[in-house]
């Protein structure tokens, strides 16, 4: 089982991962902790899975860096609970910087 | 033919227009029941605030947003850097308003010649801006379908006022930058052949990266320039690196003569189109890219190379726009970089013209106009609206960005190389001989005190400026537009002395002149006297008004710029005079330059050819002055001078 969302990266993001601009990834269902998949658990995912080397670039802490927007489904992520959103198959994720340079 | 009543008429409506956004600003942010913001008034930190969190368990499925628009009440789709709620239909509409109440500022006397160049960097700012004059200037149906009643009324003003009568797009390629990237790798030690190896395939990344991004910026610029329904809308590209360029020289007055070697495409609708590919700028120089990289090199640190690639850029586009008739430039800075260029200018010494470089309108020089009418609106609202305006944007990695790309690449490909991964392309021989800028740059790095390790986040004073504007605004909503506004208060001192300007950045030197016996008081720059200390020496004094003991010293080091620095404020005196800009360089830029030269490490670093000649220019106004000035002194020795 797995749970199949859209990643999606402009305004510079996608240069920390491979240029690529919106790539399906397959997310383990369940999480071996039993957890939903919440943004704050798929930034971990990112993390972990692609963007080993230097995760400071993309995130701050147990969130997102200041300065990069998120949008679920083209939606304000402010809207719907932030890190605490739980992901739904087909939901697309997109991160745009709108850091100086990418 | 428009009257000068309805010129005022214009302004009057503009002014009413405005002061009603304003009223429906502070109606929108009043809106809000309470309940999102701590009983602190402190904006709840962590996104979920209980009633909406307790909404998103309710009913899940992003269908039911916990707040209302505040427009129109339907459910809201984003929440505004200012903590307005909007559905996504009243956003664009707002934010359409907005954009064009911002444009519309730009007041220009009518009459020929005003033409409008905007700075495109190729970011969502100064794309929207682009996207915005195209439908003020052009009144293009399809982008102003969203509320009829406000799109006829701009295009009504648009008609009748006719602020600009015609624009263009200049946009400068500094995928030049892509070879400093690697800075200072390979100067250090390195672990062996697989470092070399992971570094040579990051070089080729960092090239191919910046070229294929630039190409996308060219395609989305002329995507953007297409739209218009002008028979003319020229897209013109230069490089960075062509301030080096022959061309760029200075005539007697302060107008650059002869065009830089760029491309112009105007675009014109029964000619076949020009592919992106045909804009690509005059093809590169690689003498004036030796010398442009070079010169980098030759600066020490990383803030001091973003600020000279800032001001020389500045200087080219104000060039092009001069050399082609454009007596306005607008930028695309919005609030967020206004906030971030108050504090960021202030660090590198430029806080003296800080109130032009952060005003609406910087009229300084008559013959370019720039203009900011972005300034007050917050970058995320015109991000968010320029995607959904399907306004295309790319942005090029700064120094900065580039380099942290670039320590990401190299530690991917050396795991790769590590692990023998056959798939790595063949990385062609090393280029023999090592350009002269390379070996610049790992000499730099080699020499640098200060060597930030490869394994940190490469940072510069506006990055760094930038992560705390950032990081504040997170958590307090009202950073940016307070530090925004701030600068609007600032009062710009027109320069006394009009003859007076840098040969860099052509900014005011309000460094008193050496022999003044009356020093400026008001201003925000450290103030340096060439007299004796009268107050402590190094290191006293209270930063703002520290004079330096240095520069009683004799010989020709009548002022030592001060140091803000936590370095000794002796040190350009002090060490090798070969190694040091010369003092005459130094007193013909204003402080914020004399900053960057201040870290220029390498013996022979060249200036732009425009620099040059424009210190020829002012070094011998500057001898005539201080002749005249001996007889002007009353009350001060002047016993330090030769
Ligand atoms: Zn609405
Ligand atoms: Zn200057």
């Amino acid at each position: 089982m797995s749970l199949e969302v859209t990643l999606e990266f402009s305004g510079g993001a996608e240069l920390l991962f491979d240029k690529i601009k919106s790539r399906v990834v397959a997310l383990p269902v369940p999480r071996p902790d039993g957890a939903k998949w919440t943004i704050r658990a798929f930034l971990v995912w990112i993390r972990d899975n692609l963007l080993k080397e230097r995760p400071e670039l993309f995130l701050q802490g147990d969130t997102i860096r200041p300065g990069i927007l998120v949008l679920v489904n083209d939606q304000d992520w402010e809207l719907i609970g932030e890190l605490d959103y739980e992901l739904e198959a087909k939901d697309t994720i997109l991160f745009i910087s709108t850091l100086h340079g990418g | 033919m428009c009257s000068v009543d309805e010129d005022e008429q214009i302004r009057a409506q503009q002014r009413l227009d405005q002061a009603h956004e304003a009223a429906l600003a502070m109606a929108d942010a009043a809106e809000p029941p309470p309940s999102t913001h701590g009983s602190d008034g402190q904006p709840r930190p962590n996104g979920a605030s209980v009633s909406l969190a307790g909404a998103a368990a309710a009913g899940r499925g992003g269908a039911s947003p916990a707040r209302a628009c505040v427009r129109c009440g339907q459910p809201s789709g984003v929440k505004t850097a200012s903590q307005t709620f909007y559905c996504r239909s009243c956003f664009d509409i707002v934010m359409s308003k907005n954009t064009r109440l911002g444009v519309g500022q730009l007041q220009a006397p009518k009459g020929a010649g005003n033409k409008v160049l905007i700075a495109c960097s190729g970011g969502p700012s100064s794309s929207l801006l682009a996207h915005t004059f195209i439908g003020l200037l052009h009144i293009d149906q399809a982008t102003l379908s969203d509320d009829p009643k406000a799109a006829a009324a701009s295009i009504e003003r648009a008609r009748s006022s006719k602020i600009f009568t015609t624009a263009g797009l200049v946009h400068i390629d500094e995928s030049v930058l892509a070879h400093a990237f690697s800075l200072d790798a390979g100067s250090g030690k390195l672990s062996g052949d697989a470092e070399r190896i992971a570094i040579a395939h990051a070089e080729r990344e960092a090239l191919s990266a910046a070229e294929s991004t630039e190409a996308t910026i060219r395609a989305n610029l002329l995507t953007l320039a297409k739209r218009s329904d002008s028979p003319e809308w020229p897209l013109i590209t230069a490089r960075i690196e062509d301030v080096f360029g022959s061309g760029l020289v200075s005539g007697g007055g302060s107008v650059l003569l002869r065009v830089p070697p760029v491309n112009e495409v105007v675009l014109a609708r029964e000619t076949t189109e020009p592919s992106p590919a045909e804009l690509i700028p005059s093809a590169a120089s690689s003498s004036n890219r030796d010398k442009f990289l070079t010169m980098l090199a030759g600066v020490g640190s990383l803030s001091a190379r973003e600020d000279l690639v800032r001001v020389l850029r500045l200087r080219l586009i104000v060039h092009i726009a001069k050399s082609r008739g454009y007596r306005y430039v607008a930028f695309g800075d919005s609030a967020d970089r206004i906030a971030q260029n108050m504090i960021s200018f202030v660090a590198q010494g430029r806080g003296a013209s800080l109130a032009y470089d952060t005003s609406l309108l910087d009229a300084r020089d008559p013959d370019a106009i720039l203009g900011r009418p972005f300034r007050a609106l917050a970058l995320k609202d015109l991000a968010l609206y320029a995607r959904w305006s399907d306004v295309p944007s790319e942005e090029a990695p700064t120094l900065a960005s580039g380099i942290n790309l670039f320590r990401l690449w190299k530690s991917r490909y050396l795991l790769r190389v590590q692990q023998n991964d056959t798939t790595l392309p063949a990385i062609p021989d090393s280029v023999t001989p090592v350009p002269a800028w390379k070996l610049a740059f790992q000499q730099t790095a080699a020499a640098s005190q200060s060597n930030q390790s490869s394994q940190q986040i490469a940072a510069s004073i506006s990055t760094l400026t930038e992560a705390f504007v950032n990081a504040l605004q997170r958590d307090f909503t009202g950073t940016v537009s307070t530090v925004q506004r701030t600068s609007t208060k600032l009062v710009a001192v027109p320069p006394k002395d009009e003859e007076r300007s840098c040969v860099i950045c052509h900014g005011p030197i309000v460094r008193p002149v050496v022999f003044s016996s009356k020093p400026a008081p008001t201003l925000l720059t450290a103030t340096a006297s060439s007299e004796k200390p009268k107050e402590g020496g190094c290191g006293s004094g209270s930063g703002s008004n520290n004079s330096c003991a240095c520069s009683t010293e004799p010989a020709a080091s009548p002022i030592v710029p001060p140091s803000s620095s936590t370095s000794s404020c002796c040190s350009s005196s002090k060490s090798n005079a070969n190694t040091v800009p010369t003092q005459a360089v130094l007193d013909a830029t204003c402080y914020g330059c004399s900053v960057i030269l201040r870290d220029v490490t390498s013996a022979g670093t060249l200036l732009p050819p425009m620099v040059a000649q424009e210190f020829a220019r002012a070094t011998s106004r500057e001898h005539m002055r201080a002749e005249i000035s001996e007889y002007l002194l009353s009350d001060d020795d002047d016993d330090g001078d030769d």
